[in-house]
């Protein structure tokens, strides 16, 4: 079957939101690794009944972390963790296979330094399955910075456009703006707002905020600067977090791992560490050119990793873990650490329900990203278990009953009741981040859409249900059945810009 | 290319009990990559003959809490340079003119140590030696780190006092240190734990790395090896759907010495430990030596190789032509 040129679905229950069909009967036609109108000559497709089947687009994980030098150090800085089954860190090869047992057919590298794009497309190029993109830390090179810091948007763009060209990635991303600076100065720790100036330069990051969202809209990248703002995980970030949203005033701009950024606490709070997220959901519900992915914690052992290596330090103080750092001769650096996130503990529960109130209340589904940030929440494996907390009222409540009994008291998630319907969950997992992507060919099943499809079994567990996909196709090629691969055919690498600098076909 | 010596090649490996692939001294990635496709076929050891490889603990206690950095960053940055019981230039002939030798980005200026058996050749006007043996690495280590955490100096002889002293005084007055090891000679693996928690120590007061020589000279094999199977080399069997990573078992060093394997691929150059052990091993060992200056033929001959290798053993695949 898998070898088949053309064939057709019948008769699936179709979730396809881009196209509002939703839970409709219908056929799929797929020829040459893409989805066809019903052709004139239906008799030449072989037919694969999916009756009593839901039919999605294959998954999108906007943000995570599979390849590159970092995911290396995570790989090794665990011994027990690698012995895992599956791995915290999983080998490039079983990485993709069980992005693809799980129905995800494409997957974003979220941090790449400019200088490692080579090695990080080395390893990808043995992901199998999976089409695959790099974000690439381009406001790190000092050049950059430096362009940043004279306004120069002409030499921002040249520049920012030559780094995605060469290395091949998708969008930009930024780790802690200018952070590097402050933690290779040996200023660690000053660097509470948006508006202290780096040191040695003439900028704040709220600037580098600005004027780099501009330049990413007009090189004309498919997806917007993707933002990781400053710090991460410190108690009272959700200042931090407001004031970046404040800033990008109409730019398109994308907030990764918002969990992480959305904690109330520290000196401007009266009260200890909790949720920020009211204020913020506000905010954003408002303002629709942002866009988030949550970076959920689930409960377990897992590696943090990060391209902000002040974050990492400050994890590894708090925890007492020992980590890995790795600084480059440009401005980035990353930091690993193993970490493990346990029910009891209050910060750890206060994380989970901090991430599970921004899914339950940001409003609109469209704008909203299913992530752990794999792994520094949790392995994207678990994100069926995630999936269920979303849409199973019940078993949300039953796992909100063992946390930590402060967070039990004081946290919003008592009283949300929302449920996510499958086509929500399908919108956070396919086409949202599909669209926030700018990938014009999958998250849907449309005609010219890629044939990356996945078929579920109902079941009113749906944990169990997403966690094993009767049939994963991959451009149309049948890559996994009931949770085992049945081949390894190599993706494309998604490049936004070829190498003059013209945006690729790949962008769609 | 002749085909004679590949097939030959192909040959002696596929007779074999049990392949070791090793080398990987400064072999590129794209070589590196074919290599391991080799080690594949034939379900071969791979290690690029790290000594770190050859300590069952070393590669956690080693790299747990490691504070790396570029060589040019130590270049651009670094105004105190201290040589950690290592002399660059044997290891990596250029190392000190390229990257230590050349100022950093001014307003710093550079001055460096050798603490050790050997000075490093830099000049006199801005370099120490602090002369000490050996064995004395890891207390050294540990007192320096005694001393920044503030705690009671511990009981030492003259020499390694008189060191300390001075090493942690170089250290207060610098802005950013970098310490440049070799990986030599270390069997259990603790100069480079207490290098790394003294490094670490450092880095929490301001920058402060460590560049380890040796772990570079064969950082594609090890890039390969852990996003391929899990572990930077000491791996048992070559297989990317579960390889295992042995550390002190399944090392270069360890299946030559104990006669594991009866024949190497040896690709690119050998560490020099690897090649007095395969020498010591005489006649009962098969070597095969895969080598080219250039890259891209290296890469060549390893496909040809693959392709050879593979006919013999899966001529059904049809997948064995380069």
């Amino acid at each position: 079957m898998s070898g088949l040129d053309c064939f057709v679905l019948t008769g699936g229950t179709i979730h396809d939101p881009a196209h509002r069909r939703d839970g409709v009967v219908d056929d799929i036609w797929i020829e040459a690794g893409r989805i066809v109108a019903r052709p004139e000559d239906p008799t030449r497709f072989p037919r694969i009944d999916a009756r009593g089947l839901v039919v999605m687009p294959g998954g999108v994980d906007l943000h995570s972390h599979v390849a590159g030098p970092k995911v290396n150090a995570g790989r090794r800085i665990a011994p027990h963790l690698a012995r895992a089954r599956p791995a915290a860190v999983p080998t490039i090869q079983a990485t993709g296979a069980l992005y693809a047992a799980l129905g995800y057919t494409t997957v974003f590298d979220a941090a790449i330094a400019t200088g490692a794009a080579d090695i990080a497309h080395a390893e990808l190029g043995e992901l199998p399955i999976l089409d695959k993109g790099i974000y690439l830390l381009a406001a790190d090179d000092a050049a950059v910075l430096d362009a940043l810091c004279r306004d120069d948007a002409r030499e921002t763009e040249r520049l920012v456009g030559a780094a995605i060209a060469a290395g091949r990635g998708w969008a930009v991303k930024v780790a802690n703006p200018g952070g590097p600076a402050f933690w290779k100065h040996g200023r660690r720790g000053d660097h509470h707002d948006l508006d202290t100036r780096l040191p040695e330069r003439s900028i704040t990051p709220r600037q580098i905020l600005e004027r780099l969202a501009r330049a990413v809209q007009s090189i004309g990248l498919p997806h917007a600067l993707h933002v990781h703002t400053a710090n991460l995980g410190l108690p009272g970030n959700w200042r931090t977090l407001l004031e970046t949203m404040r800033t990008f005033d109409g730019v398109p701009a994308h907030l990764a791992h918002v969990q992480f950024h959305s904690y109330t606490g520290g000196e401007l709070d009266p009260d200890t560490f909790g949720s920020g997220v009211a204020p913020l959901a506000d905010w954003f519900n408002a303002h629709d050119n942002l866009t988030l992915d949550v970076g959920q914690i689930l409960f377990g052992d897992t590696v943090a990793m990060t391209g902000d290596s002040a974050a990492a330090e400050h994890l590894a103080h708090a925890t007492g873990t020992p980590w890995m750092s790795h600084d480059l001769h440009l401005e980035g650096g990353c930091g690993v650490l193993p970490i493990s996130y346990r029910e009891k503990s209050l910060v750890h529960a206060w994380q989970w329900a901090i991430g599970l109130e921004w899914f339950l209340t940001a409003t609109d589904p469209w704008r909203i990203v299913l992530s752990t940030d794999h792994p520094n929440g949790a392995h994207f494996t678990a994100y069926p278990v995630l999936m269920r907390l979303l849409g199973d009222e019940a078993f949300r409540r039953e796992a909100f009953a063992r946390i930590h009994p402060a967070v039990r008291k004081h946290s919003p998630l008592a009283g949300i009741t929302r449920e996510y319907t499958l086509q929500e969950l399908c919108i956070v997992t396919r086409a949202a981040p599909a669209r926030i992507a700018g990938l014009t060919t999958k998250g849907h099943l449309g005609v010219g859409a890629d044939a990356d499809i996945t078929l579920y079994r109902p079941d009113p567990d749906l944990a169990r249900m997403f966690s094993m996909p009767a049939k994963v196709f991959k451009a149309g090629v049948l890559v996994a059945e009931d949770g085992e691969p049945k081949s390894l055919p190599v993706g494309k690498t998604l490049s936004a810009l070829g190498p003059d600098g013209v945006r690729s076909d790949a962008a769609g | 290319m002749s085909t004679a010596p590949i097939a030959a090649a192909a040959s002696r490996l596929t007779a074999a009990s049990r392949v070791l692939v090793t080398g990987f001294v400064d072999v590129p990635l794209a070589a590196v990559t074919v290599a391991c496709d080799v080690a594949e076929v034939l379900g071969a050891a791979v290690d690029a003959g790290s000594p770190e490889m050859d300590r069952a603990a070393g590669p956690t206690i080693a790299r747990v809490g490691e504070v790396t950095a570029a060589w040019e960053e130590m270049r651009d940055r670094a105004d105190l340079v201290i040589f950690w019981f290592c002399d660059p230039d044997p290891v990596h002939p250029g190392f000190t003119r390229q990257f230590v030798t050349p100022a950093p980005v001014p307003p710093r200026a550079r001055r460096t140590v050798s603490i050790g058996p050997v000075s490093a050749p830099m000049p006199a006007t801005c370099h120490r030696h602090l002369s000490l043996a050996r064995a004395a690495a890891v207390d050294a280590a540990r007192a320096i780190h005694l001393m920044l955490l503030g705690g009671e100096p511990p009981e030492l002889d003259g020499a390694l006092a008189n060191a300390c002293d001075s090493l942690r005084a170089a250290i207060d007055a610098a802005s950013c240190v970098a310490f440049v090891t070799d990986d030599t000679a270390d069997p259990l693996g603790l100069e480079a734990w207490s290098l790394v928690h003294l490094v670490r120590a450092i880095s929490h007061r301001k920058p402060a790395f460590e560049i380890p020589l040796a772990a570079r000279s064969a950082a594609d094999a090890a890039a390969v090896c852990t996003w391929r199977y899990g572990g930077a080399g000491a791996i048992a069997r070559a297989d990317r759907g579960g390889a295992e990573f042995l550390p002190g078992e399944a090392s270069a060093l360890k299946l030559i010495e104990r006669g594991e394997v009866d024949c190497v691929l040896a690709v690119g150059r050998l560490a020099a430990p690897l090649a007095r052990a395969i020498a010591a091993r005489g006649d009962g060992l098969a070597v095969i030596h895969v080598d080219d200056p250039t890259a891209a033929a290296l890469s060549t001959h390893l496909e040809y190789l693959r392709a050879a290798v593979t006919d013999r053993l899966q001529p059904a695949a049809g997948r064995g032509r380069p």
